[in-house]
């Protein structure tokens, strides 16, 4: 398996994980009654940080692949300057 | 439509009643329903008309989400494991990220697990408790109290007691929601925590460091 291949790999992760955030957004409209006010905001916290941490490592992946990319062309144009 | 969905226009109407003779009058100082009053913030008819709108259906919804996320999120860290094609600084630079996505996913999938178990336990406890709040709503209905509250010629006394007995009846069981609501509040999961300290763009600065720019 090539740097390609292994860009391409984290690509599609990224790809998931994006589709993953996105439906954590969509699912959080209030899961609680206004008067519970303390259980309203855990249960948001941990929603949100789950959503921010899946769209976060999506990110990630998707600049670990770009960069993986942008080597994986250098060792090609290297390889041609010899 | 669960029994409290079908009780509610009727329990509304009652309760709309009870309340206004309620603010009306007031209670007496030291009563039970001035505590309960105190405690949810509400009168019986708007709380109840707000635990009616508390579906457990979004919650299980919630649950699915999370167990279908935490199984993805497992393959993602899978995927990530695998062993990387190439030697050299970059290569054990990229690893080092790599090995540690692996595990944020890894985390996320514990965290999408465990919120998923909590999420199905409150959305059984929030049907439990609705079947509850429905038999004291149901006997409340069929109550003197409610007889006394409808029926004008009452002289206003009897009315005032009448709205008493039934708002504290409804609060008490309020006040067990408010409990719970507390509780699993208490016993949620903490929101999970990043595991990456350091930003991503530090492979890609390795690899052009090492001379291949």
């Amino acid at each position: 398996m090539g740097m390609a291949d292994v860009a391409g790999r984290l690509g599609a992760a990224s790809a998931v994980l994006q589709t993953m955030g996105d439906q954590l957004a969509d699912t959080s409209d209030r899961a609680t009654p206004h008067f519970a006010t303390e259980l309203a905001s855990t249960l948001d916290a941990s929603w949100a940080a789950q959503l921010e941490l899946t769209k976060r490592l999506g990110d990630e992946l998707m600049e670990l692949a770009a960069s993986i990319r942008i080597a994986a062309q250098r060792y090609v144009e290297a390889d041609q300057g010899f | 439509m669960d029994a409290l969905e079908l009780l509610e226009p009727a329990a509304s109407e009652l309760l709309s009643r009870s309340d206004g003779v309620l603010a009306r009058s007031g209670a007496p100082e030291g009563h039970e329903i001035l505590r309960l009053l105190r405690l949810t913030g509400r009168l019986p008819a708007d709380l109840v008309a707000e635990i009616v709108t508390w579906n457990p259906a979004a919650l299980d919804a919630r649950a699915e989400v999370l167990r279908e996320q935490a199984e993805r999120h497992r393959d993602i860290a899978s995927e990530l494991s695998k062993p990387v094609p190439w030697e050299g600084p970059a290569a054990s630079a990229f690893g080092v990220r790599l090995n540690a996505a692996a595990k944020q996913s890894e985390e996320l999938a514990d965290s999408a697990s465990s919120l998923a178990v909590h999420y199905t336990e409150l959305a059984s406890w929030v049907r439990v408790a609705r079947r509850q709040l429905a038999q004291t709503l149901a006997s409340v209905l069929s109550s003197a109290e409610a007889v006394t509250l409808c029926t004008v010629t009452m002289a206003p006394l009897e009315r005032s007691a009448a709205a008493i007995r039934i708002g504290t009846i409804v609060l008490r069981d309020a006040e067990r929601f408010h409990h719970a609501c507390t509780e699993f509040a208490a016993s949620w999961p903490q929101p999970i925590a990043a595991v990456m300290p350091t930003p991503l763009a530090m492979p890609s600065a390795i690899i052009r460091a090492e001379g291949l720019a």
